[in-house]
Formats: structure tokens, C-alpha cells, sequence
């Protein structure tokens, strides 16, 4: 027993876990700041599925009454914290390929170029959910509480 | 009774004298092909596409053509008809506001165009929910925007009841389980009533009406002909003998679409019921000419054989000239019509095939007819009048004179156009919901008004096409900030031109589709911009290029008259048959067209394809007369006695199959379908009428 215990110990590289405690599908509404326009109402859909040990496929859409924005990252943790999302959709080019950032219980967190930002911050059973950027019109901001689905 | 003098071809009759003597094998090979097709039937579809219609040539299409190169490509958008008790109400406004961002989820989506998309003047942010109109008591808020922005006035109706919302796909998106998200997303809201109206939609409800038709009426077709066959015969064998062929052919051309992957679309929808009544036509000919060739005592095969022989070129004949009736569909640039040229020659082909193979194989294996037997009487009354109006033989040319005359001179009054109503199912859901929305004043159909700006005052000319499309408003909203904010995103890639939307009712009521198409030309004409704009859109090219494919159907038929006319001079070898057989068969056809100017209704596709069809069936008639009066022996007087005792009988026995036939398709929910069945059978109710009481004496008087 203790020499498979060993040898899983040496099989498998040490990974942090955060990923999973995000998986699921999550729904919410929130408010949208997008340059010096008012806030706008903004809604989200969000699932996280499991693909192996240490990566998490995100695919998601948030919209306003005018537009929306779908976006789909395969997420990869590594043991020392450190979050990798490259998008899984190549041949949408309004989002940055590659964000980089940190998993920590409770808390994701990725940053990329042209101050790209998506955050996930798990508060019981519900998800803050923050995506930030910039295009023509200025900066832009949207955040969203949302609820697990099933 | 004389009879025929001699067999028109000794091979036929060798070929018929063969199948009569072994009928077994060749009897097991068409049950073959029959069960063939049955299998080969689940392959068939239905598939509806109105574009189908409009060729890829045609100037409408290539409007579009250009149209996405300069502006962006057209999506298949799926149009929503939005209805509450009233939006002047915070909850309705809510509620809609919940649902186009329910709609911004739905797989596959692109674009969500509604009310709440439209920007506030001087932002890009949307204007419904902005902090502008927030004060405002939400009728107000919506009455503003309605006068303050001609875009707005487009979505919402006026008494704030109805607006509309249209969903567009992404690329490849597009189809029923795209509409069935649409819906199911929209009736996640409480408190709206949704309804798909779009063209997609009403496309859907051809395909399921066309389903319906071919479920219910070809074989309620089917059961009149049978009926009256059997009215007719009075024998449950001799109605086998002659309805079997004509269902056989109908199945083996059904099998035939499946098998060859082409799908039924609204042009073509009729075809089947016009086919099984125009085989059971042939093989009552057949029928009755085999009953004839029994009454001299002799070898029974050898007369069947003599009586086929000699009926099947003028069978082959008459289809001959349907098929050419049905070739001049190649004409137009029109893939639909096209589709339905060369399906309507295999059909014709396929259930002739069937009625001269298959009734000789019945007749062995049912035993029918028998010597002895007699011929139906019921039509027989119609040849005493027939025989005593021929000898008029100089009142009859003046009378047909008259009555050609007459008929072209209330032909030439008809006038070409396109009737949208004419595919929309009577008593859909989506027809209803059209109807509502262009009382409502939401029109019921969008194009686009392209503009070409001036260099010289890029705005000038779009600000002038504004006030014609929405008046002195239209004018003021382009020339403002808010108007600026939105014509930018109306341009096209290279700044040169703007396309303006606009929302106009061309569906619903049984009007020329181009009535408000026209209005709107003449405003944008007397604002001096006629000839720097051009109105596109995939129902704009069907109102367009309607009147060009009737035009070009126009032509079709008369090539087909002038087709079947030489065609009848070739082969009984007479000019002057040929004339008194065109003026014969022209008298229906100018009578239909007649009629329909008498009615106040203009020709369209449908009615141009019914009177091309109706032309190719009603020189049946004539041709199975001649036939008789060339098989028949004596002076010409004695000869046509022959051909009307003959003939008579039948033709009036086929024209009431014909009329039982076409007669269902009267009880289509496609008006279009309904019209043309209508139209084909008035056309063969007047060409019987004018081959009994006018060609016997026009050919007294013509042929000395």
C-alpha cells in the first residue's frame, strides 16, 4: 500500500486544486461600464467544465440589450498557483489569445494585454464574476453576480 | 359506329401484341420498379425557398450581390413580432428588455436588432434604458423615440401595442432548431405574446402546408378520379385497369425525387395532382379505345393490341405537348421554375410509361375488357349537340371568330404582377401575424434604400431619401446628432453610399404586392433622389423580378402554342388542321386570362405557369380528336361524325376526371397552389367546349 501511495506521489506532479470549486454553470446580472457611457444592464452565462487533473475548459457569453460577447479559455493551474487561460477559439481576435494570473481558494484571477481582466470570486453559492478591458470606445467593465444553474 | 381504318404504327402494335402474350415477366419487372419506388418515396423532402424563385442573374439578385460586397453580408435573421396589452407599462418594458437579453444567449446568434438596441443621440449606449428618457412615464418614453428617431417609429407600433425584433444567425446557423431556440427563449418571459414572422417563418409554413397538400390532396385527387371512373365504368376491374397505371407512374415519379434528391418546393407542389389526373385522362383513352376494338368479333389480344397501337401516339402525343408546355419553364432565370421544367417532363414521361406498359398487363391479368362490353354512355349526350352545331359550317368559324376576338381583346387589357399572398397559407399563424403587423403599420417585409451620397454634400442626398422614406422627421433625425451617430453605422466600407432601412407591407392583404413598393419610388423620385437610390432586398427582388419571369413565361407559352401548333402540321401533314386546332386551343387560354382581367386580378408567376401547364392539357383534346378524325374514313364530313362520335365521349369523360382532380386542389391552404389548379381547370373545362361545339366545324369548313 504504501509503495503505490509512493509511486502515485512520484507519478503525479504536485497540482493546487482551486479549479473545481469553480465548475458548474453559473448565470447572474450586473452592470456594464463601458467608457463614459451610463451603466448598462449586463448579464452572463458561465460554465466551467472539468477537462483532466488541473485544467478547466470556460466557455461563457455576456451580453447587453445591444451586444454581446462570447469568449472560451481552456484554464490550467499549476502547483505553485499559477493560472494560464489560452482561448480555445482562435478565430475570435477581440479577446487576448493568452491571460496569466493566479488560482487561490475562492478566487481566480487572469490579466492580459490592453488591460484585459477576468475574475471569478466564489462567495458561498454564489460567483462574482469581473471581466474588464479596453477597445475604441474607451475602457470597459462589466461586473456580475451570478448563480450556479444546476 | 365506324371504326378505325388502319393501325397508326404496325410496330406499336407488334410491341402491344407482345406484351398481351407474355405479360408475366414484364408484369413482375413493373411491380419491381413500383416497390422500388415506394422505398425510394421516404427519401423525398420538401424544401421551400422563395429566393428559389429569383435566379442568380436576374438584376434583384445581383442588387444583393452588390450589396454585400459594399455594405456586409445578408444574414437569415429570424423576425419576431412582440406583442403586449400594452409597452406603455413598466413591466411590458421590463419584460421586453428581459427578453432580447434572453435572445442574446441563444445558440448561434449574431445580432439582436430591437427597440432596446437603438443608441441615445450623442452615445452609442442604448437609449430605452438610458438615463435620458428615465424620467419619463414609459408612454411618453416611447412616444418620444417614436418621433424623435424614424428607426424607433419602424419597431414600435404606434399605439405602443406591437413591436417587432429581428434575431440574425451566425453564418451556417440558420434553420429550424435556430427558430425553435428563438422560441423557446422567448417564451422563457411572462407577460409577452411571441410570434415568428420573418421570411424564414412563413417559408416553414409553406414547407408544413405543402406536406399537408401532398398527404391530403394527392390521394383525395386520387379517389375522385376513382370515383368518377368508376361512375363511368361501372366495374371494379376496369377501374384497376385504369387507375393503377396513372397511381403506378405518380409513385415511380415521387420515387424519382427521392432517389435523385430533388425536393418539392411551392412551384412544384401541384405537380403531382396535375400528373395522376392527366394519366388517368390517357388510360381512359386507352380504355375506351380498347372497348371499341372489341365490339368486331375476333382474336382479343390482337384487337387490345390494334387498340393500343393506335391510341398510344396520340397519348404520347398529348404528353409530348405537356412536356413542351412544361420545357418553356426553362426560360426564365428562375431556379425554381427551372426545377419544376425538367421534374414536369420526367413526371409526364414516367406516367406515360406507366399507362402504356402497365394497362396491357392489367387487361391480361383482370380480364378487361371483354368483348361485348360497352362504352360508357354518360358523355354520350354530349354528341348530338356536337354533331348538329358542325354543320354550321359558316356560323361556327364566326362565332369562334368572335369569340377569339373577344377573348384577346380582354387579354390584352391584362396587366403583370406579384402577389406575396399568393404563397402565404390561408389561415397560418404567420399570415395572421403579418396581417396584424401591417395594420399595426410595421409593414411586413424590411429593404433597404441605398443611397449614393454626393461628394460634393455627402449628406445631402440621404437627408432628401429620408424624408421620402419617413418624412419631414426622417429629414430632421438624419441632419441631427443622433441621426449622425446612426448613419455611420448605415455606410458603407468605402463611405460612398448609405443603405436606409425600411419597413414596408407587401404580404398580408390580396393586393399587388408593389403598391407601397410603388409609393415609395414616386416619394423618392419627387424628393429628386430616384436616380441615386436603389431599393434592395430579398423581397424586393421577388416583387421585381416577379413581373419579369411572368413576361418571360409570357414568351414560353407562346413559343410552346407555336411549338405544338408545328407539331400538330407535322404530324397529320396539315396546315390548315394546325390553324383550326390554334384557334381551338388559344380560346381558353386568352378566356382564362380574359377572366382574370373580368376579376380585376393581374397575371403572376403562378397564374403564367397554370395557363403555360393548361395550355399543354387542353390541345389533349384536340389531339385525341384529330387522332380519331385521321384513323376515321370517308368524306370530311363523315370523318368528323366519326371523330365526334368517337372522341366525344371521352374527351368530355377525361375532362370531368381532370376537373374531380384539379377540383382538390382548390381546398389548398396555398393560394398560389389553389389558383393554379383553378385556372388549369377552367382552362380545360373551356378548351373541351370549344373542341366539341367548334372544331368539328371548323374543320368542315376548312377541310373540303
Amino acid at each position: 500500500m504504501i509503495r503505490v501511495l509512493l509511486f502515485l506521489a512520484i507519478a503525479s506532479p504536485a497540482v493546487a486544486q482551486n479549479l473545481p470549486a469553480f465548475e458548474g454553470r453559473w448565470r447572474g446580472e450586473g452592470d456594464l461600464a463601458l467608457g463614459t457611457e451610463p451603466l448598462q444592464r449586463f448579464r452572463c452565462q458561465l460554465r466551467l467544465e472539468p477537462l483532466r487533473t488541473g485544467e478547466t475548459f470556460l466557455v461563457g457569453r455576456c451580453a447587453t440589450a445591444q451586444a454581446h460577447q462570447s469568449f472560451a479559455y481552456l484554464l490550467s493551474e499549476d502547483a505553485d498557483g499559477t493560472l494560464h487561460a489560452r482561448q480555445s477559439d482562435t478565430e475570435n481576435d477581440s479577446l487576448p489569445v493568452e491571460l496569466l494570473g493566479t488560482a487561490a481558494p475562492g478566487v481566480l484571477r487572469l490579466e492580459g494585454s490592453h488591460d484585459a481582466l477576468l475574475e471569478l470570486r466564489r462567495a458561498d453559492e454564489t460567483l462574482h464574476f469581473t471581466i474588464a478591458g479596453h477597445d475604441s470606445r474607451g475602457p470597459a467593465r462589466g461586473e456580475a453576480v451570478l448563480e450556479r444553474r444546476e | 359506329m365506324t371504326h378505325a381504318a388502319a393501325p397508326q404504327s404496325p410496330a406499336l402494335v407488334r410491341f402491344f401484341g407482345l406484351l398481351l402474350a407474355r405479360p408475366l415477366w414484364p408484369g413482375l419487372a413493373l411491380a419491381l420498379i413500383t416497390l422500388l419506388s415506394v422505398w425510394q418515396i421516404t427519401n423525398l423532402r420538401v424544401a421551400v425557398d422563395l429566393s428559389g424563385l429569383i435566379g442568380p442573374q436576374t438584376d434583384g439578385a445581383q442588387a444583393l450581390v452588390r450589396y454585400e460586397e459594399t455594405f456586409a453580408p445578408f444574414r437569415a435573421e429570424e423576425v419576431l413580432l412582440v406583442r403586449a396589452p400594452s409597452f406603455a407599462d413598466d413591466d411590458a418594458l421590463a419584460a421586453l428588455d428581459d427578453l432580447v437579453l434572453e435572445l442574446q444567449f441563444v445558440d448561434g446568434v449574431e445580432t439582436v436588432i430591437s427597440l432596446a438596441a437603438l443608441p441615445a443621440p450623442g452615445r452609442t449606449g442604448s437609449w430605452l434604458n438610458g438615463p435620458e428618457l428615465a424620467a419619463m412615464p414609459p408612454a411618453e418614453r416611447l412616444r418620444f423615440m417614436r418621433v424623435q428617431n424614424p428607426l424607433a417609429a419602424q419597431l414600435m407600433s404606434a399605439d405602443l401595442t406591437d413591436t417587432v425584433i429581428a434575431v440574425g444567425a451566425e453564418r451556417g446557423r440558420a434553420g429550424d432548431g435556430f427558430s425553435q431556440r428563438v422560441l423557446a427563449a422567448a417564451q422563457e418571459i411572462d407577460g409577452l405574446s411571441v410570434e415568428l414572422v420573418g421570411l424564414l417563418e412563413v417559408q416553414r409554413s409553406i414547407a408544413e402546408e405543402l406536406i399537408h397538400d401532398l398527404v391530403l390532396l394527392v390521394p383525395a385527387a386520387v379517389l375522385l378520379c376513382l370515383i368518377v371512373s368508376m361512375i363511368l365504368f361501372r366495374s371494379v376491374r376496369a377501374v384497376a385497369v385504369i387507375a393503377l397505371p396513372p397511381i403506378a407512374g405518380l409513385v415511380w415519379f415521387m420515387g424519382f425525387l427521392g432517389w435523385s434528391g430533388t425536393p418539392i418546393d411551392p412551384v412544384m407542389g401541384s405537380l403531382p395532382v396535375v400528373l395522376i389526373v392527366l394519366a388517368f385522362s390517357d388510360a381512359i383513352h386507352v380504355y375506351h379505345a380498347a372497348i371499341h376494338a372489341l365490339d368486331t368479333p375476333g382474336d382479343r389480344r390482337a384487337a387490345l393490341a390494334l387498340a393500343l397501337g393506335q391510341t398510344a401516339p396520340a397519348a404520347a402525343l398529348t404528353s409530348l405537348t405537356t412536356v413542351i408546355a412544361f420545357a418553356s419553364l426553362a426560360l426564365p432565370d428562375s431556379p425554381s421554375l427551372n426545377a419544376m421544367a425538367w421534374t414536369g417532363g420526367v413526371g409526364m414521361a414516367l406516367c406515360l410509361a406507366s399507362v402504356l406498359l402497365m394497362t396491357p398487363v392489367l387487361m391480361w391479368a383482370l380480364g378487361v375488357p371483354r368483348a361485348g362490353g360497352r362504352v360508357p354512355r354518360l358523355f354520350d349526350a354530349v354528341v348530338p349537340p356536337a354533331q348538329a352545331i358542325s354543320r354550321h359550317t359558316r356560323l361556327v368559324p364566326l362565332a369562334a371568330a368572335l369569340v377569339l376576338v373577344g377573348v384577346w381583346a380582354l387579354q390584352s387589357q391584362s396587366t403583370l404582377g406579384f402577389r406575396y399572398s399568393d404563397y402565404l397559407p390561408r389561415g397560418a399563424a404567420v399570415t395572421q401575424a403579418l396581417g396584424e403587423m401591417e395594420a399595426a403599420g410595421l409593414g411586413s417585409d424590411r429593404m433597404l434604400v441605398i443611397v449614393q451620397d454626393d461628394p460634393a454634400d455627402p449628406l445631402a442626398r440621404v437627408e432628401a431619401a429620408a424624408g421620402a422614406l419617413w418624412g419631414p422627421e426622417g429629414a430632421a433625425w438624419v441632419a441631427s446628432d443622433a441621426g449622425q451617430g446612426m448613419l455611420a453605422r448605415m455606410a458603407s466600407r468605402d463611405g460612398t453610399a448609405h443603405a436606409l432601412p425600411v419597413q414596408l407591407p407587401i404580404a398580408a392583404r390580396d393586393v399587388r404586392a408593389d403598391e407601397a413598393l410603388a409609393q415609395l419610388s414616386d416619394r423618392l423620385e419627387a424628393a429628386g433622389v430616384g436616380d441615386e437610390t436603389q431599393v434592395i432586398g430579398p423581397g424586393y427582388a421577388l416583387l421585381t423580378e416577379g413581373p419579369k419571369i411572368v413576361q418571360s413565361l409570357r414568351l414560353g407559352l407562346y413559343t410552346t402554342i407555336l411549338a405544338i401548333t408545328l407539331l400538330v402540321a407535322l404530324v397529320h401533314r396539315s396546315i390548315r388542321l394546325a390553324l383550326v386546332a390554334l384557334v381551338v386551343n388559344l380560346i381558353p387560354i386568352l378566356g382564362v386570362e380574359a377572366w382574370l382581367v373580368l376579376l380585376g386580378r393581374e397575371v403572376t408567376i403562378m397564374n403564367m405557369i397554370a395557363l403555360t401547364v393548361a395550355f399543354g392539357i387542353a390541345v389533349d383534346d384536340t389531339l385525341h380528336f384529330l387522332n380519331r378524325y385521321k384513323l376515321a374514313v370517308g368524306s370530311t364530313e363523315a370523318r368528323v361524325r366519326q371523330a365526334v362520335a368517337q372522341a366525344g365521349p371521352p374527351m368530355a369523360a377525361t375532362t370531368a376526371i381532370l376537373l374531380a382532380g384539379l377540383i382538390v386542389t382548390l381546398f389548398s391552404a396555398l393560394p398560389g397552389l389553389s389558383i393554379y389548379g383553378g385556372l388549369i381547370a377552367l382552362a380545360v373545362a373551356l378548351a373541351l367546349a370549344a373542341d366539341l361545339f367548334l372544331l368539328p366545324g371548323l374543320i368542315r369548313w376548312s377541310v373540303k
